[in-house]
């Protein structure tokens, strides 16, 4: 046999060196070669080199079987090391966990608003296809108006376009109802049966074709069902409903599934829309008919759809005296929440900008709770590193420390994971009062959500770790015995995260801050209007026969006056503060685009509005009524009208009104909230005996005994219109309402704001204290040469003080900026005042003293001999 | 503490057996006599790694050897632990065999 001894096969050998190691003695591979060689020599080098390479690739199953029962043995064991640690250092566990926990509960919070927010009508099966009509009317180049459709142009869409599937209208409206002894006005969605092929609210119980919408059929809600018949089986219970004059009976054909409350079309009673609209569904005029809702194949033809709409239905629009710029336009469903442009019936649209800036606020809570758990690790207890420190010593390898400080970080998160769905199910109905949302946190049950939570506190847990784990891991042994940690130290990461802290919690009350001085200004500016202990009549559903609505307005008025407690009776067709818009042509024919009402000639005074020139409306001045105009000075300055009194205008929607002459100019007020600029705008007394009449009554009470004033008025009105409900607000609440959102807002700033104050100043106490223990001995022979106490504390106070100053000075301009980019929302709005940067700097400032001070007056007034007997 | 298993108590009376010379071949070649069957490397190291680990085994390494190219060998050495271990295991064999034929006989009486 050949003596001379070959090599074995190279990879093999690396193989087997990798799998069994021996502690990098490699014994095992010259256990085997010596196997090898024998074989060699009994069996020849082909055998011998099989027989190795079957060794190696038969040891592979033992080597990862034993490498896992390894891992296991080990992760075990810093599973144990960081139990030990947590409860070692309660106090820094509890900081950790506590912020952490509170951090993740907002955002879980914020993330249900904003998905809330997001998937606003998406529970429709075919929302992506569903398309709102609408039309824009020019008059001239830019004056723009917008109309819904035509009221008869819904029926011909399917036939004209094979890509529509299905058309509806659809329409809201009060009706008085019915039932029994009980009258209440409730709100009517009038429907085409058409719509409920486009719109999916499904039907719990009912007959068989209740979405047929026979004529004497109505179809509830769930809570109105609840609320008329209680626990008793609705379907063929009969309502009675007074639709313009007279009352008209309903059977209950069917009751709505729960719908989802983020929905834009808020559906209780649903009727066929013939029922409300009868004739006028067959007249093409320009006046507003139904919403028109559309579904279509899908959604991609939308734009191609648009096109072809100039050269058919908007054909019926240029013979109505409109310019060829009008038209119909499409507008998605889906798109209209966050995005939207033009409403009609849909309600509830909302900003996504708050979304973005919640979203953002958010990750910076998150962000402000992953420094508090950098600091504390590296600012961390001396014993913490003394242990790390001999850990190296008896040979622990850098990727084990790294490994024990991951393991530690994302325990401490998955607990505040958890902690965090347990505070924000606590907290959820705090934030749906809050949001006036019903948000439920059911979802997160989903599996997709638990993962998500797996995979966010994974990721958090590794970020936080992250630092912590490389510096103490890198440092070395010595280093880490002489504390070069910490505050104290060189550490100006430690410095830097503590800054930051403070500059997202000061930003954040700056913000706060400027939310609410933006409300309170909204709200006691009002509109300009003298609002106070004022409330509006609701006219519009008593009678269709608008003269009859007169007769009450000037009966009523009559009657009020003679009483002294009322101070002021007036009245309107449009509400003071939804004006409508018109179009007026002057004697050279020009247009313009302005708001316009038609007022009781008390109106003026009732809202203490002052005339800059020309006389009000009089009364005994017959031929005022219908022919004299008042505009607002903004009128004046836009179209640069000069001397105005005495011109002439004429409604172009009006002709048959006739021209209309400028007898006053009145100071500009506010019809709309502030967030709006003021428009050109005019007020006009109603013709005598012409049809356009007054909708709402305005009556102003005196301060004295408001019940019994109210009573009297309802007395009144009861004699007047007996069928009818009484239904007045109050002013000042009607107007607060339209600031409603930054109310929200406003509390949702303030909730987070003190939510990020507080975590980072529990990461400022913790490490307040480790500094405090840390300097333990120094302070108490500082003591013992006689420092005064107070000496003691600012010596502590001053190094976090002047972190929290510094916050501020980066603080400042970044929230200058942000605040006066969020101010552009608003029309009329505050300036920005250097006191909200002042007052949040204080607060800031002084709640880091409180807490950085809760530590060092104890350490400022412990006796000296109890940290310095045992040396 | 852990019952040992048939391969471990196997191994463990093959180090006894081998005495100084026990490392991993002979080991190797000591149970392929008693068995018969060819005992893989992976498996056997693994074991030895775990024994080691459990502290049942002690280790140590020789001086370097010429004959392995200078390198040394990994001797195996029962501890007092793998005695114990040993010895009660065996114990049990030994109450569970004769409890098994003490009542095969009483049933045959």
């Amino acid at each position: 046999m050949n003596s001379v001894k070959k090599k074995p096969p190279r990879l093999s050998e690396y193989l087997f060196g990798r799998m069994f190691p021996d502690k990098g003695h490699y014994t095992t591979v010259s256990d085997i070669e010596e196997d090898f060689h024998d074989l060699q020599h009994e069996k020849g080098i082909f055998y011998a080199s099989f027989w190795y390479r079957f060794q190696t690739i038969s040891a592979i199953p033992n080597y990862f079987s034993n490498r896992t029962k390894r891992t296991y043995a080990m992760f075990k064991n810093y599973l144990k090391i960081s139990a030990r640690n947590l409860r070692k250092n309660k106090l820094y566990s509890l900081i950790n966990i506590l912020s952490l926990a509170i951090a993740f509960g907002c955002c879980i919070l914020i993330f249900s608003f904003i998905r809330d927010e997001y998937t606003y009508d998406r529970f429709h099966e075919h929302a992506d296809e569903i398309f709102q009509v609408y039309s824009e009317y020019y008059y001239g180049e830019n004056n723009i108006v917008w109309r819904r459709p035509q009221s008869p142009l819904a029926p011909t869409l399917t036939p004209m376009f094979p890509e529509i599937l299905n058309a509806a209208r659809a329409d809201y409206e009060d009706y008085i109802v019915r039932y029994e002894d009980r009258t209440f006005t409730e709100r009517f969605l009038c429907v085409d049966p058409e719509f409920f092929d486009i719109f999916t609210f499904p039907v719990k119980e009912g007959n068989r074709n209740a979405t047929e919408l026979e004529m004497n059929s109505v179809i509830l809600s769930q809570d109105m069902a609840e609320k008329y018949f209680g626990e008793n089986e609705p379907i063929g219970k009969v309502l009675q409903v007074k639709i313009r004059d007279g009352f008209r009976t309903f059977a209950v054909s069917g009751v709505f599934e729960k719908i989802p409350s983020n929905s834009s079309l808020p559906l209780d009673f649903v009727i066929n829309i013939r029922i409300s609209s009868g004739e006028s569904l067959d007249v093409w005029d320009l006046s507003s008919g139904p919403s028109v809702f559309i579904r279509l194949e899908n959604r991609e033809q939308a734009a191609d759809l648009e096109n072809k709409f100039p050269d058919t239905i908007n054909k019926n629009l240029y013979d109505k005296g409109v310019s060829k710029k009008s038209g119909y336009h499409l507008n998605s469903l889906t798109d209209y929440h966050l995005d939207y442009y033009y409403s009609g019936v849909l309600r509830n649209s909302s900003n996504k900008l708050y979304s973005y800036i919640l979203s953002a606020i958010s990750v910076l809570v998150l962000i402000i709770a992953v420094c508090n758990f950098v600091n504390l690790s590296v600012g961390g207890s001396s014993p913490r590193m003394k242990e790390i420190g001999l850990r190296k010593v008896f040979g622990a390898q850098r990727k084990q420390l790294i490994r024990q400080f991951w393991v530690e970080s994302i325990i401490i998160s998955c607990i505040a994971i958890i902690t965090g769905v347990v505070f924000s199910i606590g907290f959820l109905p705090t934030f749906n009062e809050m949001t006036q949302r019903m948000l439920s946190l059911d979802y997160l049950m989903g599996i997709k959500y638990i993962l998500g939570l797996c995979c966010a506190g994974l990721l958090v847990g590794v970020t936080s770790g992250i630092y912590p784990a490389l510096a103490m891991s890198r440092s070395t042994t010595v280093d880490l015995f002489k504390k070069v940690f910490g505050m104290t130290g060189k550490n100006s990461f430690s410095r830097f995260l503590i800054i930051f802290q403070f500059v997202i919690s000061i930003f954040f009350i700056i913000f706060t801050i400027a939310i609410n001085k933006q409300y309170d200004f909204m709200m006691d500016k009002k509109f300009g209007l003298d609002s106070e202990l004022a409330i509006t009549l609701d006219l519009q559903n008593s009678s269709s026969d608008q003269s009859r609505n007169d007769i009450i307005f000037s009966t009523l008025r009559d009657r009020l006056q003679s009483d002294s407690r009322i101070v002021s009776v007036s009245a309107s067709h449009a509400k003071y503060n939804m004006y409508s818009a018109s179009v007026v042509e002057n004697n050279m024919k020009e247009r313009s685009l302005l708001r316009f009402n038609w007022v009781d000639y008390k109106y003026l005074d009732f809202f203490g509005l002052k005339l800059t020139e020309g006389r009000n409306f009089q009364k005994d001045r017959p031929s005022d009524a219908g022919r004299t105009i008042i505009v607002n000075q903004t009128f004046v300055d836009q179209y640069e009208v000069e001397s105005p009194i005495g011109k002439k205008l004429s409604n172009i929607f009006k002709r048959s009104w006739g021209d209309g002459e400028i007898i006053g100019i009145v100071e500009d007020f506010h019809y709309n909230s502030l967030h709006n600029e003021i428009m050109p705008l005019y007020l006009t007394l109603p013709d005598e005996g012409g049809d356009d009449h007054y909708s709402y009554i305005y009556i102003k009470m005196n301060s004295d005994n408001i019940r019994s004033t109210l009573d009297l008025i309802k007395r009144e009105f009861n004699r007047l219109a007996p069928d009818d409900p009484f239904m007045y607000s109050f002013m000042d609440e009607e107007i607060a309402r339209e600031y409603e959102s930054e109310k929200q807002y406003g509390r949702m700033f303030s909730f987070v704001s003190f939510f990020a104050i507080f975590i980072a100043c529990s990461g400022l106490f913790g490490l307040t204290s480790l500094t405090v223990a840390r300097r333990n001995k120094e302070i108490s022979i500082r003591k013992v040469l006689g420092a005064s106490s107070s000496g003691i504390m600012s010596l502590i106070n001053r190094d976090f003080l002047v972190l929290v100053a510094a916050g501020n000075l980066f603080a400042w301009p970044i929230a200058f900026f942000a605040v006066d980019k969020w101010l552009q929302n608003f029309a009329f709005r505050i300036g920005i005042n250097p006191l909200f940067f002042i007052s949040a700097g204080f607060i800031a400032f002084f709640i880091a003293l409180f807490t950085v001070s809760l530590q060092s007056v104890r350490t400022a007034s412990a006796n000296p001999v109890d940290s310095l007997r045992d040396e | 503490m852990k019952l040992l298993s048939r391969t471990e108590e196997f191994i463990l009376l093959a180090v006894i057996y081998l005495k100084e010379s026990a490392y991993a071949v002979m080991i190797r070649q000591r149970l392929k006599e008693v068995t018969g069957k060819s005992w893989s490397y992976g498996a056997l190291f693994t074991s030895l790694e775990q024994m080691v680990r459990k502290g049942y085994l002690d280790s140590y390494l020789t001086e370097p050897l010429s004959e392995r190219g200078g390198r040394s060998k990994r001797i195996y050495r029962i501890s007092l632990t793998g005695k114990e271990a040993l010895t009660a295991i065996r114990e049990m064999g030994n109450t569970m065999w004769e409890a098994a034929y003490t009542r095969e006989a009483g049933d045959i009486n």
